[in-house]
């Protein structure tokens, strides 16, 4: 199928009422709950994954990419009119975005974040197209020892990209792929680590480890901080962003498509690190640095842009390798697992209608996001003014039924409250959450693969260096890891010094 | 503004963030308190040291022939090396650090805390005997309580959010258990 009857026959499917309402109601829950500033996408997308079951897997998989991709439209409203953000992608947003919207530009900043959010995102979903056949031909190529490399460098590019402190993030990892080890052991049929427990023998769930991990915990955190939100009283006029505005803001839109589609086929939190680096790029090369900070456009323009754009780029490994960059695209894995489709390199040729319907969904999302965000803008400024008190008792019931629902199983509560409180104090003390349970969706696929291959070659370790792809994904993983480990040893001697 | 310290402030909340920002980093809601740091490093030794006798029972094997073990006991090695690393680490930034630097005031509100996590728990307990509607509603009734004061309001909210969630739900083909309602319906 070509490129372009694919797309058509993907709109067929997109435009069938089911799943178009399944679209829209995705996309407005992801709206929601960038909006809201108590549960995140990951979150939302754990507890409306039970749900899915009875769906098509199209259905489920459209419906869960909106709240993915619809989140980074409705953080940004936050950021810019509350100086929230509603998810960790907009933080950046709020240094600019609510700058302007103390000026009286409210209107604009909204105006460029979702049209320059629609831009990106569109840009992203036709690199997606372009990329993914070329990467899913050659990795129908590769073998246990390619496949393990590639996941063994996601790993550190996690580590290296999560920053922080360098030791939490390998603890994380290390703990996350520990985690992925309980259960019936694939290969020799084993039961580990389940401790008797029949409940484990399946391993822990991905569900309930998430819904604890970004829904108990994040509520948690909360409890402790007085959310004070002061809305802007004044009416938000001028949606449209003037010629000038669009000069200045044309130039870091399309950088930010770029910077954020390229980096969201890294692993790691890539749409809020491309935001991030779009900011600082921004900054640097302008003519007037020092407006940064006190409304400039072009800083809401860039990392409005680039965090959307990283939602398609993301996409590119789960649908052409099966490897998932981050929490969001591992629930997606799992999402599509349970109705026994495999994303990876046969997705597009032994399941054509997922694979078109999701790419023709997202082109359709991302149009009803700028209608959800633009004319109905009054709707989400009169959600922010719901007060947490009322929000956290919802939040806290929808993860409990969620939990549930799962396999009707109260186990599976008592599970999700654990990783609840086990996230409550890994966030109170500084350890990100993300690479824990990235580790724990990949740490099955990374060690049936290195076991294979030590099958495959009796043993010898070399086979890993012996094949070219395996070798250099390994060598660059391993310059990764020299630089990471050399940088944070001068900066310790530096503060011993000190 | 430099990318570094900016990615160090929203990489450790990927889920969402309820802080304000006011200058594009994050802000730590509390300073790290170098003891909990330092208890918490010991629970990942031990649980290294634990996941590697364990593993040694399940059969490590060798590098022809890896068991179910070996995974796991790598693992269980590579936790204790990180972990001792990451405890000097610690020990060593406790001794070069300002002593001017307070440590900000922590405001765990430890007793709204725990009256949350008791309804948590309770839920689970009494989901399966006492049916969806009840559990729910006394779950929510006594978590509104802990953020409002007025009775009757909190009253009708938990009735009307219980029963218009088992509704919603139960649209959605979620199966609840019924419990002690089982003979109404």
């Amino acid at each position: 199928m070509d490129v372009f009857s694919g797309i058509l026959s993907g709109f067929q499917t997109v435009l069938s009422p089911m799943n178009f309402v399944f679209c829209f109601g995705g996309v407005l829950i992801g709206t929601l709950v960038g909006v809201l500033p108590g549960i995140g996408p990951v979150g939302a997308m754990s507890i409306l994954l039970p749900t899915t079951y009875g769906l098509s897997p199209v259905s489920s998989i459209i419906m869960l990419a909106g709240i993915f991709y619809g989140a980074m439209y409705g953080g940004s409203t936050t950021s810019i009119l509350v100086n929230i953000p509603g998810e960790a992608a907009s933080v950046v947003t709020c240094l600019d975005g609510y700058q302007m919207a103390r000026k009286g530009r409210a209107g604009p900043a909204l105006g460029i974040s979702a049209l320059g959010s629609f831009i990106g995102g569109t840009f992203s979903i036709f690199g997606l197209v372009f990329l993914v056949f070329p990467l899913a031909e050659t990795a129908l190529k590769l073998g246990p020892p390619e496949y393990f490399s590639i996941i063994f460098m996601s790993m550190i590019i996690l580590t290296y990209m999560a920053a922080g402190s360098f030791a939490k993030a390998l603890i994380m990892i290390i703990t996350g792929l520990l985690l992925g080890t309980v259960g019936i052991d694939s290969v020799s049929g084993v039961a580990r680590f389940s401790f008797g427990s029949t409940s484990l023998l399946d391993g822990i769930g991905l569900i309930p480890a998430a819904m604890g991990l970004f829904g108990i915990s994040e509520v948690f955190t909360n409890l402790e901080v007085e959310i004070k939100r002061s809305v802007f009283e004044t009416r938000i006029r001028h949606l449209l962003p003037t010629v000038q505005d669009w000069k200045r803001s044309i130039g870091p839109v399309i950088r930010g498509s770029f910077i954020g589609f390229f980096l969201g086929i890294l692993p790691g939190p890539s749409p809020v690190v491309s935001s991030f680096l779009s900011y600082s790029i921004e900054k640097k090369i302008s003519k007037e640095p020092e407006t940064f900070g006190q409304g400039a456009i072009e800083g809401v323009a860039g990392p409005e842009t680039a965090n959307n754009a990283a939602t398609g780029g993301s996409f590119v490994p789960l649908l052409a390798l099966g490897i998932p960059p981050n929490v969001s695209m591992g629930l997606l894995l799992g999402a599509l697992m349970i109705h026994n489709v495999i994303p990876g390199p046969l997705l597009i040729t032994q399941h054509p209608d997922v694979f078109w319907g999701l790419i023709s969904s997202m082109y359709l999302g991302n149009a009803m996001l700028v209608l959800l965000n633009l004319p109905l803008i009054g709707i989400w400024v009169k959600i922010l003014k719901i007060p947490y008190r009322l929000l956290m008792p919802l939040i806290l019931l929808c993860c409990l039924i969620g939990a549930y629902s799962i396999n009707n199983n109260v186990v599976d509560v008592v599970i999700m409250i654990l990783f609840g409180i086990a996230g409550y104090i890994l966030r109170k003390l500084d350890y990100g959450l993300a690479p824990l349970i990235l580790a724990y969706v990949l740490g099955p696929l990374l060690e049936t693969h290195f076991r294979t291959s030590l099958i495959m070659s009796d043993g010898n370790l070399a086979i890993f260096m012996q094949r070219p792809i395996s070798c250099a994904t390994l060598g660059v993983s391993a310059i990764l890891l020299i630089s990471t480990g050399f940088s944070y040893y001068r900066q310790m001697k530096m503060k011993v010094i000190q | 503004m430099s990318t570094k310290p900016a990615f160090q402030g929203a990489g450790s909340d990927p889920g969402g963030s309820a802080a304000q920002c006011n200058d594009g980093v994050k802000h730590e809601m509390s300073a790290p308190a170098h003891r909990s740091q330092i208890v918490l490093t010991f629970f990942w030794i031990a649980l290294g040291l634990f996941v590697i006798i364990l593993s040694y029972g399940l059969g490590i094997g060798g590098l022809s022939n890896p068991g179910p073990g070996l995974m796991p006991f790598a693992l269980g090695c590579f936790l204790c090396i990180v972990s001792l690393y990451f405890l000097c680490e610690i020990v060593l930034k406790q001794g070069s650090r300002d002593k001017d630097v307070r440590e900000k005031k922590d405001r765990t509100h430890f007793g709204k805390l725990g009256l949350v996590l008791a309804a948590l728990f309770a839920y689970p307990l009494l989901l399966e005997p006492l049916g969806f509607l009840i559990t729910s509603f006394s779950v929510l009734f006594v978590l509104f309580r802990s953020m409002s004061n007025r009775w009757f309001t909190v009253l009708l909210g938990s009735l009307f959010t219980a029963l218009i969630s088992y509704f919603l739900f139960t649209f959605l083909g979620v199966q609840l258990p019924k419990g002690i309602l089982k003979g109404l319906s």
